[in-house]
C-alpha cells in the first residue's frame, strides 16, 4: 500500500545533502523516522544521520552500520528548507553533526599548515 | 574577449595539455605505435571527442546545478547503487594512482640514479607536501607547464620524418596490418580507456564547483582537444622509431630514449621532466578524485579551498589514498603492468562511472532548462553504447592477447 | 627477447654518440638486463620437441649473450658501447 505524501517525502529528501545554517556540509539524510503511517497524515519525525543509520538500507547498509557508532537524530523541526539540499536552522556544531570532522581534525591538525 | 579572458583560455589550454596526459596514455600510445605504427591514430580522436562530450556535461552540471556529478549519484541512484559506484571507482582510482606514483618514481630514478624503492616513498611524500601546501591554481600551473616539456615528442615526431601519407591514413579506421585482430582490438580498448579515464572528469567536475564556475566559464571546456595532440605525438614517434626496429616498449624509459635519439641529452631531459610532471599531476588528480568521491558520497565537507583540518576527513582521504598507492607500488609490481591493468579495469568500470554523468545532465531537477541538447544526447548515448561494448570486451581481450603481446 | 636486444642496441648507439646521460644509460640498461636475464633463464630451462631442440638451444644461448651484453652496457666506455650495440643488433636480427 502506498501513501502518496509519504512516498513523496521519502523520495524527496532521502540521501540528500544536509547543510547547516552556515551552508556547510554536514552529512546526508541517511535515514528517516516516519510517524502516522497508518493514519492519513504520515509525517517525517526526524532525520537520522551517520553512525548506524544505515541499518535499514539493505545488506551493504547493515554491514556498514555494524562498523559505525550511534547515529545522530535531527528532529524535523530543525529543518529550515528543503530544496536541492536540506538546510538546517542551526550550525552543525550545535546539532552534533560535526563530530566526524572534529574527531579527525585532532589528527590532521597536528600537521603545520592545516 | 577581454585580455583577462584570453589569458585564462590560454592558461587553460596550456595546463590542459600537461595535466591530462597520464601514464596510461604514455604506455598505450607508445605500445600502440610500436605495434601498429600509425594505424590507431583514429582511436585517439574517438577517445578525445568522448572525453570532451562527457567533460562538457560535467562542466555544465557543475555550472548549473552547482554540485559535482558524483555528489548527485547517491541522491539520484540511491544508497546501494551509489555505494557500488563509489567502491568500483575507488578500486580503479587506487590502481591508477599507484601506477602514476610508480611512473613518477621511475622518472626520478632515470634522472638521478637513486634507488627505486626509496624514490617511491620520496615521490609520495613530495606529492602529499605539494598538495597540502600549494593551492590548486599553483599545482595546475607548475605541473601543467612543466608537463608541457612533453611537446618535445611533438617536435621529435616531425623530425623523425614519418611517412606522412601513412600517418594521414592512420586517422581513418580500416583494415590493419602487423598484428592479429585481437591485439588490434585490445589496443583500441586500451587507447580509449586511457583517453577517457573517469578520475579526470570527476576531478574536473569538483574543481569547477569549487571555483564557482558559471556558464560563462564553460568555454574552457573545448580546450581538452589538446590532449589528443600529445597522444598522437607519442604514437607517431613510436611508429617511426620503434616499429621499424622491432622494439616493443616495456619500460617507461623507452619513450624517453626516442627523445634522446632525436635531440640528444636535451631531448632526454625534456622528455623525462615532462613525463615526471604530467604523471605527477595525474597522481594528484587521482588521489583527489578519490577523496572527492568519498566525501561527496558521505556528505562530508570537501574541497581544496577548505583548511585541511576543517575538512579533516576529506584531507585524510586523499592522504590515505597516496599512502595506499605507495604501498601497492612498493610491492615491486611492474609499474607498466600496473598501468595496463589500471586502464583495463578502468574500462570495465566505465559504464558505471559514466552513466551518472549522462543521467544527471539530462535531469531537469538539477539542470532546469540547461539539460542536454540533442547533439549532447546523441553523442552521449552513442559513446555510452561504445563504452558498454569496450567494457564487455576489455578483460577477454586482455586475457586472449596476454596484455597485447599477441 | 628480440625487442630487448633491439632496444639495447639503440640505447648503446645513442649512448655512445653522447645522446644520453650516464645515469639514464645505466638505469635503463639495468632494467633491460633484468628483463633479459629473466627471459634467458626461462629459455634455458625450457624444453621442446626433439626437432626443435637445436634451435631452442641457439636461441637460449643468444638470450644469454644478450643478457650479458645488456649488463655491461651501463658501465661500458663509449667504444665498448658501440661494440656491444653491434653485437646486440646482430642478436636481434637473428632472433627476429
Amino acid at each position: 500500500m502506498s501513501k502518496p505524501v509519504e512516498v513523496d517525502i521519502a523520495l524527496g529528501i532521502l540521501d540528500h545533502q544536509l547543510v547547516d545554517a552556515d551552508g556547510v556540509n554536514c552529512g546526508k539524510v541517511d535515514d528517516l523516522e516516519l510517524a502516522g503511517l497508518d493514519g492519513d497524515s504520515p509525517e517525517v519525525v526526524e532525520i537520522i544521520v551517520g553512525g548506524n543509520a544505515w541499518r535499514s538500507r539493505g545488506l551493504l547498509g547493515r554491514l556498514a552500520a555494524r562498523l559505525a557508532g550511534e547515529a545522530v537524530h535531527i528532529p524535523w523541526s530543525e529543518v529550515e528548507s528543503v530544496s536541492s539540499v536540506v538546510k538546517l536552522k542551526r550550525p552543525a556544531s550545535e546539532l552534533r553533526l560535526d563530530r566526524g570532522d572534529r574527531r579527525w581534525a585532532l589528527v590532521v591538525g597536528k600537521v603545520p599548515g592545516s | 574577449m577581454s585580455l583577462k579572458n584570453v589569458l585564462a583560455v590560454a592558461l587553460g589550454i596550456l595546463s590542459a595539455i600537461g595535466g591530462f596526459v597520464d601514464i596510461g596514455d604514455l604506455v598505450f600510445n607508445t605500445q600502440a605505435g610500436a605495434t601498429f605504427g600509425y594505424q590507431l591514430l583514429w582511436v585517439v580522436v574517438v577517445g578525445v571527442v568522448g572525453i570532451i562530450v562527457y567533460s562538457e556535461m560535467c562542466g555544465r552540471v557543475a555550472a548549473v546545478a552547482k554540485r559535482p556529478v558524483f555528489d548527485l549519484v547517491r541522491e539520484r541512484a540511491g544508497f546501494g547503487a551509489g555505494l557500488g559506484t563509489l567502491i568500483a571507482a575507488a578500486i580503479v582510482n587506487l590502481m591508477t594512482c599507484a601506477a602514476e606514483v610508480g611512473g613518477v618514481a621511475i622518472c626520478i630514478q632515470l634522472l638521478s640514479g637513486l634507488p627505486y624503492r626509496l624514490l617511491i616513498v620520496l615521490a609520495v611524500v613530495g606529492l602529499v607536501v605539494v598538495s597540502w601546501v600549494l593551492p590548486f591554481e599553483w599545482i595546475e600551473r607548475v605541473f601543467g607547464y612543466l608537463g608541457l616539456c612533453l611537446l618535445v615528442f611533438a617536435v621529435a615526431a616531425i623530425k623523425l620524418h614519418p611517412d606522412w601519407g601513412m600517418v594521414a591514413h592512420g586517422f581513418v579506421p580500416g583494415s590493419h596490418t602487423g598484428g592479429s585482430l585481437s591485439v588490434y582490438l585490445y589496443f583500441v580498448v586500451g587507447l580509449l580507456g586511457a583517453a577517457m579515464t573517469p578520475y579526470e572528469v570527476y576531478f574536473y567536475s569538483s574543481g569547477a564547483v569549487e571555483d564557482g564556475w558559471g556558464l560563462k566559464e564553460l568555454g574552457l571546456n573545448k580546450v581538452t582537444a589538446m590532449i589528443g595532440f600529445l597522444s598522437f605525438s607519442l604514437m607517431i614517434v613510436a611508429g617511426a622509431l620503434f616499429l621499424p626496429q622491432s622494439i616493443d616498449p616495456q619500460f617507461l624509459g623507452t619513450p624517453a630514449l626516442a627523445a634522446a635519439h632525436v635531440f640528444g641529452k636535451v631531448g632526454l631531459l625534456l622528455a623525462l621532466v615532462g613525463i615526471l610532471f604530467a604523471v605527477g599531476g595525474a597522481a594528484i588528480e587521482t588521489s583527489f578524485s578519490g577523496a572527492y568521491n568519498t566525501a561527496q558520497f558521505f556528505g562530508w565537507r570537501w574541497g581544496k579551498k577548505e583548511r585541511p583540518a576543517a575538512a579533516s576527513r576529506f584531507t585524510l582521504a586523499w592522504v590515505v589514498i597516496f599512502a595506499l598507492a605507495a604501498l601497492v607500488v612498493l610491492t615491486g609490481y611492474d609499474p607498466v603492468k600496473l598501468t595496463e591493468y589500471s586502464v583495463i579495469f578502468s574500462v570495465v568500470a566505465l559504464p558505471l562511472t559514466y552513466l551518472p554523468i549522462l543521467l544527471v545532465a539530462n535531469d531537469r531537477t538539477y539542470m532546469g532548462s540547461k539539460t542536454n541538447g540533442r547533439l549532447a544526447n546523441v553523442l552521449g548515448v552513442a559513446y555510452f553504447i561504445l563504452i558498454i561494448a569496450i567494457a564487455l570486451a576489455a578483460i577477454p581481450l586482455m586475457l586472449i592477447t596476454n596484455g597485447g603481446q599477441g | 627477447m628480440q625487442s630487448l636486444a633491439a632496444e639495447g642496441a639503440l640505447l648503446g648507439r645513442d649512448s655512445a654518440a653522447g645522446k644520453t646521460t650516464a645515469i639514464y644509460t645505466r638505469v635503463h640498461s639495468e632494467a633491460l638486463a633484468k628483463a633479459a636475464s629473466k627471459a634467458a633463464a626461462s629459455l634455458q630451462s625450457a624444453t621442446t620437441e626433439p626437432g626443435l631442440e637445436p634451435k631452442l638451444r641457439r636461441v637460449a644461448s643468444l638470450a644469454g649473450e644478450v643478457s650479458d651484453d645488456l649488463k655491461q652496457l651501463g658501465h661500458a666506455s663509449r667504444n665498448e658501447q658501440l661494440r656491444l650495440a653491434k653485437e646486440l643488433s646482430k642478436a636481434a636480427e637473428e632472433l627476429g
